[in-house]
């Protein structure tokens, strides 16, 4: 009986992992969601909210668009 | 970036951070002088005199005091601004921003209020679409 209920919660237990889904980054850097049900789909974009101050800034700071560079010398 | 803001003047602000790579490795030291600069309102001169000479520092990292001079700042000043902590803790502080994201690594890097721009389309193609929303 032990090893019956034992087994039934190994069952529930797979079945559970199964039906996550799988979220991976194609090799271009985006995020995909993959479904159980095997469809797939790109991840929402995301939002970063990064804050200006310190940062040397070109144009107003009520801009409709914020444009941020992260740059380098190379 | 220089096009982007002469066109959109009252509805763009461009914001430009640094992420001096390790493996560049006068890129941190160049960034230290844009900062300095910046303290007398020379950044963006700074900034594009070594974009436009940036394989030079290679062999002499000390190329932006050329720049500095020309540009006409207080040398002692400048000196006294590039061993200033606060200014690597503003390029440490910059990196962190990025890497906080948990995007990919790539430098240059963009977000267009908030979201990385992934050259499908052109910035002005996504300012635009912005603008008329």
């Amino acid at each position: 009986m032990k090893i019956r209920s034992f087994l039934i919660l190994i069952f529930i237990f797979a079945s559970f992992i199964t039906a996550q889904d799988i979220t991976a980054t194609t090799s271009d850097g985006k995020e995909v969601i993959l479904h159980s049900n095997g469809a797939w789909e790109y991840a929402p974009e995301k939002i970063f909210d990064i804050p200006v101050s310190g940062s040397f800034t070109i144009g107003p700071k009520d801009a409709k668009v914020t444009i941020i560079e992260w740059t380098d010398f190379q | 970036m220089d096009k982007i803001a002469e066109k959109y003047p009252n509805d763009v602000q461009i914001v430009i951070k640094n992420y001096p790579l390790n493996s560049h490795k006068q890129a941190f030291k160049a960034a230290l002088y844009c900062l300095a600069a910046d303290r007398q309102g020379k950044y963006y001169e700074m900034y594009k005199m070594i974009f436009e000479r940036y394989k030079e520092l290679k062999t002499n990292e000390n190329l932006p005091v050329m720049f500095a001079k020309e540009l006409g700042l207080d040398m002692e000043k400048f000196y006294q601004d590039v061993q200033d902590p606060a200014l690597k803790d503003q390029i440490n502080l910059e990196k962190q921003q990025l890497r906080s994201t948990g995007l990919r690594l790539s430098i240059p890097k963009f977000l267009v209020n908030g979201k990385e721009w992934n050259r499908k389309q052109s910035l002005e193609k996504i300012i635009e679409n912005i603008l008329t929303e």
